[in-house]
């Protein structure tokens, strides 16, 4: 049916000229919207992909509160470029936030939600935001981009203490978000959430322990994940607050990587 | 606008192909939802996942939206989401103008609306709605992701939809059996049934598992269980 | 006809510093029927005196849901308050929307606060002529709020806004501190005395013109249906009445210091005001002056001894003015003395108004109809 063309857009009748049934096809004119006349390319230059890229993020709630971690490593494409790339922050008292996948769409999201932060501190009520707000709101903001085709390109773990209890949540690019007791992004969700339920499934764990489990999974995912890093933050929060540690350098050794064969 | 892999062919590098942005996702889960006399039953399993990974293995995908209806929706998580905030809201601001909770079939009738409304960007959910109608007695609606709404007394849908449909068909519609005589299905029946079917569902269907969340709705209310399923 | 020259726009300042357009709108609020708030350390509740505008219609609604957690009771121009009260619903469930959780109750007071100042500065704008009492819970806990006209707020332990709501305060600041500590039922019947107070001696509490709203934790806003309306009643039944009504005047100016609250025979009311919100001093005397002493800033000034008033009315309204050095402007007491002779208000105030003329739209309410016409509850 190619000869028919396009029977909702029809071709105007010369260069430039009107269509049956509208004005000049000027560009920009609103005859060029509508779901019929996008090219693909107006939908492409939209639809930015991931420049500089961070990798998993790891979150698991112990009996207290939540632990998150994430590797400092900034990479462009296959490069591994920016080795300072913080992406476990302190957003209030109650609020402990991690993120992966672009650093740029990162930071434009931290700068507003900072921004948000002060306002509330300005109010003065003495309110906190809660994670459980957070994250709803999380998920309100990457579904309006998303639904405009023009998606914040990232992963976010919220982790924090709602009305006294832990709480766990993420949200990804599109808007999904889910609350579980142990989460990881990207790569991690085949390499780390299995360690990470385990652990859950066989007891509550204390902070020291889920702590330690964290530290396994990031070493883990260093020997398997070429996008990550030795270099990764963690950070807690519970009642009494949010903690992130100075930066961490995991201890690696690859002195039995040369006896590894690949058949 | 210039484009590599249109205008110059020679320059695209193979394996680093860019793919266009893909707004939807299949989070997949199923619901059967099965209307009595005076009740209705609804149960929908809590797995929530995308592709081969399964990202949390309890996540209710009922949503009470009054004391008797309830909402089942399963698809592209992120637009269930959305669509129930809306729901939700919609509801309270009824319940305020009119001062009473909105029935069953008007329900039905808003959330038909609703999806049509986003005829041409659709959310990608699949909702089966549960309830009581006027006269008390059990409905079910089940819609397609633009707003295609139908009663029924039984439904299927999300991921194990097609699977287990005609299976309800054969063993609530009485199809394809010779020598049956109808009769109202009991509450106990319609609840055994949908953890059978739901059993049948996680061993063929990979997007259905870990365990199942029903609600059974009736003029005194809305009760609750949780049902097992295999987690692998 | 004495005709004040600062009151012709909202953006008129007078030389004394006063918006006399926005004072003018804080009357609005007491042409409503009374109502009070009052919370203890987990309720808020709110009680509002309902009243039908004829024997034909049905008893105005005063309580409005907002929101699980908040509830408005109002007093003023009925239709501002619906057009308040919706934009309280939207901020709720957006916020509800993008938050998911319930809108802090000081957060919304302060956008309706700004909403509500935007046009006290605008000359193509009116303020809104009606007072609300907002209780809400949240994790601050329970919350009365009040909010006026003129765009100011309260965060209050108890309040009373409305039609001779003066004897209403009074009885909440003698019990202010017993509100914190008594539990629910104690906490609504000292609203229901207190509403009670405000009410003529013949006119009394019942299922019909009582709304009662409770917000608590894990109490979603509840406006009480008649079952509970009774039992709630019948906790200050056949209690002896306090004073009463007769002469209150219905202002909403604060009592000034030892007045209130230790005179209970006759009820004093505070300081009294015209309708123009000129404040009008007021000493306790024991004469009653036959001449007019002094006006209002508008002209309304008026003694008990004018001769428009009929003898029976004149009587009631010496009472009142016992207590009073008499320069109170006769629209007050117009509206206090009123209320106990129904079939008389045209006669009455009609003279009223000829003598002060100026009254304005908003006064003819006042003087038209009974107190509190039409438009407001």
């Amino acid at each position: 049916m190619a000869f028919m063309g396009d029977m909702m857009n029809p071709a105007p009748f010369w260069q430039n000229g009107p269509a049956p049934g509208a004005f000049y096809n000027f560009p920009g004119n609103s005859a060029s919207f509508g779901p019929g006349s996008h090219t693909v390319q107006e939908f492409k230059a939209h639809s930015a992909s991931p420049i500089t890229t961070t990798t998993t993020v790891i979150g698991v709630k112990f009996d207290k509160g939540c632990v998150i971690a994430a590797d400092m490593l900034g990479s462009y494409g296959s490069l591994a470029r920016f080795r300072d790339c913080p992406r476990v922050t302190k957003v209030n008292d109650l609020i402990l936030l991690g993120n992966g996948g672009d650093y740029a769409d990162y930071q434009y999201l931290k700068s507003i939600i900072d921004q948000k932060i002060i306002d509330e501190q300005c109010i003065g009520d003495g309110l906190q935001l809660k994670p459980r707000s957070l994250h709803c709101w999380l998920t309100r903001v990457l579904y309006n981009k998303r639904s405009k085709m023009d998606p914040l390109w990232s992963n976010y773990i919220v982790a924090g203490i709602q009305d006294g209890e832990p709480f766990l949540g993420t949200v990804d690019k599109l808007g999904t978000a889910y609350e579980d007791a142990a989460i990881a992004t990207g790569l991690g969700a085949y390499m780390a959430t299995p360690l990470l339920r385990d652990a859950a499934d066989k007891g509550p764990l204390d902070q020291e322990s889920a702590k330690a489990l964290v530290r396994k999974c990031m070493e883990v995912l260093f020997y398997r994940d070429a996008r990550s890093f030795w270099r990764y933050q963690l950070g807690v929060v519970t009642a009494a607050g949010v903690t992130i540690d100075e930066p961490t350098d995991l201890k690696h050794d690859w002195s039995l990587a040369h006896m590894i064969e690949m058949v | 606008m210039l484009n590599v892999h249109g205008d110059f062919p020679e320059y695209a590098v193979p394996g680093a192909k860019q793919h266009r942005f893909e707004p939807y996702a299949d989070n997949g889960g199923s619901i059967v939802a099965i209307a009595g006399e005076d009740y209705a039953v609804i149960g929908a399993d809590t797995r929530l996942s995308t592709g081969f990974s399964i990202y949390t293995r309890e996540q209710k995908k009922l949503f009470q939206l009054s004391a008797r209806t309830v909402l089942g929706a399963t698809g592209c998580w992120c637009d269930t989401l959305t669509l129930t905030r809306l729901l939700r809201a919609r509801l309270q601001m009824y319940e305020q103008e009119h001062n009473k909770p909105m029935g069953t079939p008007a329900v039905a009738q808003m959330l038909s609306t609703m999806l049509y409304y986003k005829r041409f960007f659709p959310y990608y959910v699949s909702n089966v709605l549960a309830g009581l109608d006027a006269d008390g007695r059990g409905c079910v609606y089940s819609y397609d992701p633009i707003g295609h709404c139908e009663r029924s007394t039984y439904r299927a849908g999300g991921s194990a939809g097609a699977q287990l449909q005609p299976l309800l068909d054969n063993q609530i519609g009485l199809k394809n059996m010779q020598n049956v005589t109808e009769a109202p299905l009991p509450r106990e029946k319609a609840l055994a049934l949908i953890k059978d079917v739901f059993i049948s569902a996680a061993e063929r269907d990979i997007y259905t598992g870990d365990s199942i969340y029903i609600l059974i709705i009736t003029a005194d209310g809305i009760q609750e269980e949780k049902f097992d399923l295999r987690k692998d | 006809m004495f005709r004040n020259q600062y009151d012709s726009d909202v953006t008129v300042w007078s030389p004394q510093g006063r918006l006399h357009q926005v004072e003018y709108a804080m009357e609005a609020v007491k042409l409503g029927s009374a109502t009070v708030g009052l919370k203890n350390k987990e309720f808020a509740v709110l009680i509002a005196l309902k009243r039908a505008v004829s024997e034909l219609s049905a008893y105005q609604k005063k309580i409005i849901h907002i929101d699980e957690h908040i509830g408005i009771s109002i007093s003023g121009l009925t239709a501002d308050a619906r057009m308040l009260s919706r934009y309280m619903r939207t901020e709720c469930l957006n916020y509800r929307y993008s938050h998911d959780a319930p809108m802090p109750v000081g957060r919304l007071i302060s956008m309706i606060g700004n909403k509500m100042q935007i046009c006290t500065q605008r000359y193509d704008k009116r303020p809104l002529g009606v007072g609300l009492l907002v209780a809400g819970y949240d994790d601050q806990g329970p919350h009365i709020y009040q909010t006026c006209p003129s765009a100011n707020f309260f965060d209050c332990r108890a309040m009373a806004i409305g039609a001779r709501s003066q004897s209403a305060r009074t009885y909440l600041e003698k019990h202010l501190n017993t509100f914190l500590d008594c539990d629910l039922h104690e906490l609504v019947a000292h609203g229901l005395r207190a509403l009670r107070d405000t009410l003529p001696n013949e006119v009394d509490l019942n299922t019909k013109n009582v709304s009662i709203a409770i917000v608590g934790p894990k109490t979603p806003l509840r406006i009480s249906d008649e079952a509970e309306l009774t039992q709630f009643l019948g906790l200050v039944e056949g209690e002896e009445r306090r004073g009463g009504g007769a002469s209150a005047t219905g202002d909403a100016g604060p009592a000034p210091e030892g007045e209130a609250g230790d005179e209970r025979e006759p009820q004093p009311a505070g300081p009294a005001t015209c309708p123009c919100y000129g404040v009008v001093n007021v000493k306790r005397r024991g004469t009653v002056p036959r001449r007019p002493l002094r006006r209002c800033g508008h002209g309304h000034g008026v003694s008990a001894s004018d001769r428009l008033l009929p003898a029976d009315i004149l009587e009631a309204v010496e009472e009142v003015l016992k207590n009073y050095t008499t320069f109170v402007c006769l629209a007050v007491i117009a509206d206090c003395v009123l209320p106990f002779f129904p079939s008389r208000n045209k006669g009455l105030v009609g003279g009223e108004k000829s003598s002060s003329g100026d009254h304005e739209p908003e006064d003819e309410a006042l003087s038209g109809l009974p107190p509190g016409g039409l438009t407001t509850s």
